[in-house]
Formats: structure tokens, C-alpha cells, sequence
């Protein structure tokens, strides 16, 4: 028999059964080797957790009806309920809160150098769903980087008109390696593989993008002062974000490209990018302070506000000539996107926390088949 | 709680009724909920549960869905974000802390030691993986792979390779931290 998975080895140190893989381990001195990797590991973890649990159930707060009791002199009393309620009842608010921010994130997804980072900004921990939603940055209420912030950066928006920012301006060229297993042994996993051909291209190099680590520390002076000078009325500055650091983390990604730089297609895959969001932050108080902005298009404003899932999705934005559906992808989400010509389209879907993407110089059609036939590890 | 009953009241408030409905949620899960998140982040495990049951309260999952599995899933990300955050405010405050934050009935030199361990142990959950983390902590909890699998929105015969993974990498940062393997 081929050696056992991980995961099958992992089953056997808990459950014992599967005589067959037993009697593989007893003969595979390599399989020996990893199971005992395995058993080792899992009893660390479990001693270690054990050692949380002393004092889980001593404690006094395990007391259903006093936290439902505290539960609701919180909700009652607090503004924040108060605020949740009125929301519901009202499809528009003319002077409320603001949402600054996240007018910023949405414009800023438009501009290249940032896009990687604001995406992952309207992401807590990982994506497991996506939402394309079409953006006619001319239409928005604010143009966050003008001319005058052109000129002061040297032709790059400013990245610290709203607070802090720490990270990379620009994403880091990807380092091209010999081969999809060089790159298995950077990124220390095993990868998806679509074979030797994409779309009639043949495959070429391989690439292995840099890690990325961002902050942005959010000061409501700054951002009040950017609404100021737009000129926006009716806007007021969230101010639970003041001081506030978000974190956005990104993984090794892999990238194959097939055919040519400028005729070819490209196949990618990494971990989904994390956010950390600090303490006091409410995400999904920042969505409805987006929703109510004057002079957001109804349009924007709808496409935001039927996403349910709002935590765990991707925002695509995509011009709006462009074209987007939803597709299945072996049982995961994705989404099928084209340019306005039909010549280019992508599909991205995600699985198991890694995101996926296909696309390039072919039909949509191609682009579903070729993400329909990769192979996983 | 009888089940049968719990699974009748689950559907009747998704469509409607949420008060008198919403109570009987709390009541049956806050004690799993309050223990898991007691595990991830000690004292500050009620507050976080109290903001788990908030956003089920403003912001409940679909119709039909399965409501432990979605507390469970919001819960472990509500510890982690709390863990990470966390992670940025340790050093001098973490020290002084560990040194008064005892009021147990060991001993000073044990109790601190015990906190110490815990804070570690949560210190590097808060540095995994997010997937992963989630994982070690749901699987401690007793779930089998079928919930794992559900909790998470990952394939069920993905989660022993999964697990393992998390295993490593759980085991790989305590060495790190200057733990025994």
C-alpha cells in the first residue's frame, strides 16, 4: 500500500484501528518515523491544553442564568444596543456616524499599490467566502489621494493620511525558484498542482512570493481632517477606532505561470491572509457607519449590505464593466471574474483556509475547467 | 435541557420571537461556550462570552443552521483575536502580573509557576495559525471530526491532515518558546 496521509496517521494514534496501516508503519521506517512525529506532537498538545482546563470549572462565572441576567443590563443599558436597534428601523440616517475608514478601504482597494492590504483589511482571520462588488471610483464621495498627495509622495498614495502605517509600500517582487518542489520546501507544505498545461499554455516558472506583515494605527484627528478637507458633509469620525492597530499577516504564496509574460495565464495559491483586529473594534459596527454615509452610490451601498457573511468575505472590487458570478469549485465557493473584453478572466475560490486563482489570457469557460482539475496534496 | 426540545425552540427563533428564544440559547450554551474561552483566555473569558452572545443576539447565523457550531466558531475566533491582541501588551505588565494575579490556594511560588505555563501555553495559541489553533482547541473540546469539519467549513476528510498540522506547529512554537518537545 502507498504510505498513510497525515491525517490517516493521525486517526490511528487516537482511535488504534486499521490494521493495514499498522502493518505499513511496521515495515516503512519512514511512516515509523512521522507516526511517532505525530503521536509526539498530539500528546504535547493535549498535556499542555489539560493544563488550561484546571481552572475552567471551579469558577464562579459558570453561572448560565447570572451571565443572562448580565447579558441583558448590558444590552439594555448600553448605547450600542440602542444604536444596533435604530439601524433596523431606519434605511437611512442622514448625519450619523461615519465611516471614514472604511470609505478609505474601498477607495484605496482601486489603487494598486495598497490593494493587497485593504482587502484583507474587511477580513477577520481567514476568507472563506468572496462577494464581487462593482466600484466606479469616480462616483465615490471622496477622493482620498489628490493631486497634492501624488506630488508630496513621489507619485504613491500616502499611506499615512489616516494614521500609521507599517509595512511595505509596494509588495515585494516574487523570488523565482527552480521548481514547484523548491517552492514546496520554501512554503514547508505540500501544494495544489494544475499539471503541465493551463488553458493550452505550457507551464514556465515558479514563483515564491515574500511574507507580508502590515499595521495601520488609525488617529480620528487625521481622518477627521481628510473629511474636512474633501468637504464631504454629514460624515462623523468612528471614534472606536482611534489608536487602534489593525494587523494584516499574508503567508508565502506560490505562484505558476504558463506561457508567455504577456499572453500567459497564471496559477496561484497560499494561505488566506489574516487580520487581527484589536480589542473594542466592532467590524460590523464600521459596515452599517459605511452604510450610512452620504453620497455613497445606492448601488455600492446595496451590493455591501447584502453581504451576510461580512467577516469571513473577501471583497472583490472590480470595475464596473466588468463581469463576476458566483461558481462552485469542487464543493467551495469562488467567483468567476472577466474584463470588459472577455479576452481575460480569473476564477478565485478557496479551500480548506488556502485561496486559489486561475486566470489569464483565456475564456471563462477555460478558467473553470482548469480550476475544476487541480489536484490537491 | 432536553435536546428535542432545544432543537423545536432553535427553529422557531429563526423565524420570529428572538427574546424568549434567544434566552433559551444563552442558558443552554453559555456553559460551553464561558469554559472554552476560559481556556483561552482565563479571567477575561466572561467578557468575551458576553460578546459572543452579543453578536448572536444583533446578528444571528441562517435559518436552519447549526447554532452550537456556530458559537463554537465564533467564540474560538472572538478568543483568538483577544489572544493576539494580547500577545502585543505582554512584557513588562505580563511580568507584573504574573507576580499578583494569584489568589489561588497554591502555594505563591507554584501558582505563579502554574500561570505562567497557562500564559504560555495561550501566548503561542494566539500565534498559530488561526485555522490551526482553532482546531487543537475544538478537538480538546471533544469534538469529532464530523463537527470539526462543520464548525470550520472544512472538508471532513481533510481534518486528521489538518489536525496534525496544527499538532506540529503547536508543538514546533513551544520548543521555540524554550519548552520541552
Amino acid at each position: 500500500m502507498r504510505c498513510p496521509s497525515d491525517g490517516d496517521l493521525r486517526a490511528l494514534s487516537t482511535t488504534g484501528a486499521e490494521a493495514r496501516v499498522r502493518g505499513h508503519i511496521a515495515a516503512c521506517a519512514s511512516c515509523q518515523h512521522r507516526w511517532d512525529g505525530i503521536k509526539k506532537s498530539a500528546g504535547l498538545a493535549r498535556a499542555t491544553l489539560d493544563e488550561l482546563s484546571l481552572e475552567a470549572h471551579s469558577s464562579a462565572a459558570m453561572n448560565p442564568a447570572g451571565a443572562l441576567q448580565t447579558f441583558k443590563a448590558k444590552t439594555r443599558n448600553t448605547e450600542r444596543t440602542e444604536a444596533m436597534t435604530e439601524f433596523g428601523k431606519r434605511s437611512y440616517r442622514p448625519t450619523l456616524v461615519g465611516g471614514a475608514l472604511v470609505v478609505a478601504l474601498l477607495v484605496a482597494m482601486t489603487i494598486a499599490p495598497v490593494r493587497s492590504a485593504a482587502v484583507g483589511l474587511f477580513n477577520v482571520f481567514r476568507v472563506e467566502k468572496f462577494a464581487v462588488i462593482t466600484i466606479d471610483a469616480s462616483k465615490m464621495p471622496m477622493k482620498m489621494h489628490d493631486d497634492a498627495d501624488h506630488a508630496r509622495t513621489g507619485g504613491r498614495p500616502d499611506p499615512n493620511i489616516f494614521g500609521t502605517y507599517n509595512g511595505p509600500l509596494q509588495p515585494e517582487k516574487p523570488q523565482q525558484v527552480a521548481s514547484l518542489d523548491a517552492a514546496e520546501a520554501i512554503v514547508g507544505s505540500d501544494l495544489a498542482d494544475v499539471g503541465n498545461s493551463l488553458a493550452g499554455k505550457s507551464r514556465g516558472e515558479v514563483f515564491v512570493s515574500e511574507p507580508v506583515r502590515a499595521s495601520y494605527t488609525f488617529d480620528t484627528e487625521k481622518i477627521a481632517a481628510k473629511v474636512r478637507e474633501t468637504g464631504v458633509q454629514g460624515v462623523r469620525v468612528p471614534q472606536q477606532i482611534d489608536g487602534k492597530t489593525f494587523t494584516l499577516s499574508a503567508e508565502r504564496g506560490v505562484i505558476v505561470r504558463y506561457g508567455t509574460e504577456q499572453d500567459g495565464a497564471v496559477f496561484a495559491q497560499g494561505p488566506s491572509p489574516e487580520l487581527t483586529i484589536p480589542d473594542g473594534v466592532n467590524m460590523e459596527y464600521l459596515r452599517q457607519d459605511f452604510l450610512v454615509i452620504p453620497g455613497i452610490p445606492t448601488n455600492v451601498r446595496e451590493q455591501v449590505q447584502a453581504i451576510e457573511d461580512w467577516e469571513r468575505t473577501l471583497i472583490i472590487p472590480v470595475p464596473a464593466n466588468g463581469t463576476s458570478r458566483e461558481v462552485k469549485i469542487e464543493g467551495s465557493e469562488g467567483v468567476l471574474i472577466g474584463d470588459a473584453t472577455g479576452e481575460n478572466n480569473g476564477v478565485l475560490w478557496q479551500r480548506d483556509g488556502t485561496l486559489y486563482a486561475i486566470g489569464g489570457k483565456m475564456s471563462g469557460a477555460q478558467a473553470l475547467d482548469a480550476a475544476r482539475a487541480v489536484r490537491y496534496p | 435541557m432536553e435536546v428535542g426540545a432545544l432543537a423545536i425552540t432553535e427553529a422557531v427563533w429563526t423565524t420570529g420571537d428572538r427574546p424568549e428564544d434567544f434566552d433559551v440559547l444563552f442558558l443552554a450554551h453559555w456553559a460551553e461556550v464561558y469554559r472554552l474561552l476560559y481556556r483561552m483566555l482565563g479571567d477575561e473569558a466572561e467578557d468575551a462570552a458576553q460578546e459572543v452572545f452579543l453578536k448572536l443576539h444583533t446578528k444571528p447565523p441562517q435559518s436552519g443552521s447549526n447554532y452550537r457550531a456556530w458559537l463554537y466558531k465564533v467564540a474560538t475566533r472572538e478568543g483568538l483575536n483577544r489572544l493576539r491582541s494580547r500577545g502585543r501588551q505582554v512584557g513588562l505588565i505580563g511580568r507584573v502580573q504574573a507576580l499578583l494575579g494569584t489568589q489561588s490556594e497554591l502555594s505563591p511560588e507554584s501558582a505563579t509557576e502554574l500561570h505562567d505555563e497557562q500564559r504560555q501555553v495561550r501566548a503561542l495559541l494566539g500565534r498559530m495559525r488561526p485555522l490551526y489553533a482553532q482546531l487543537l482547541l475544538l478537538r480538546h473540546e471533544g469534538l469529532e471530526y464530523t463537527e470539526l469539519a462543520e464548525t470550520l467549513g472544512v472538508s471532513k476528510g481533510s481534518v486528521g491532515t489538518l489536525l496534525a498540522r496544527a499538532e506540529q506547529q503547536f508543538a514546533n512554537l513551544y520548543k521555540e518558546s524554550g519548552g520541552a518537545p
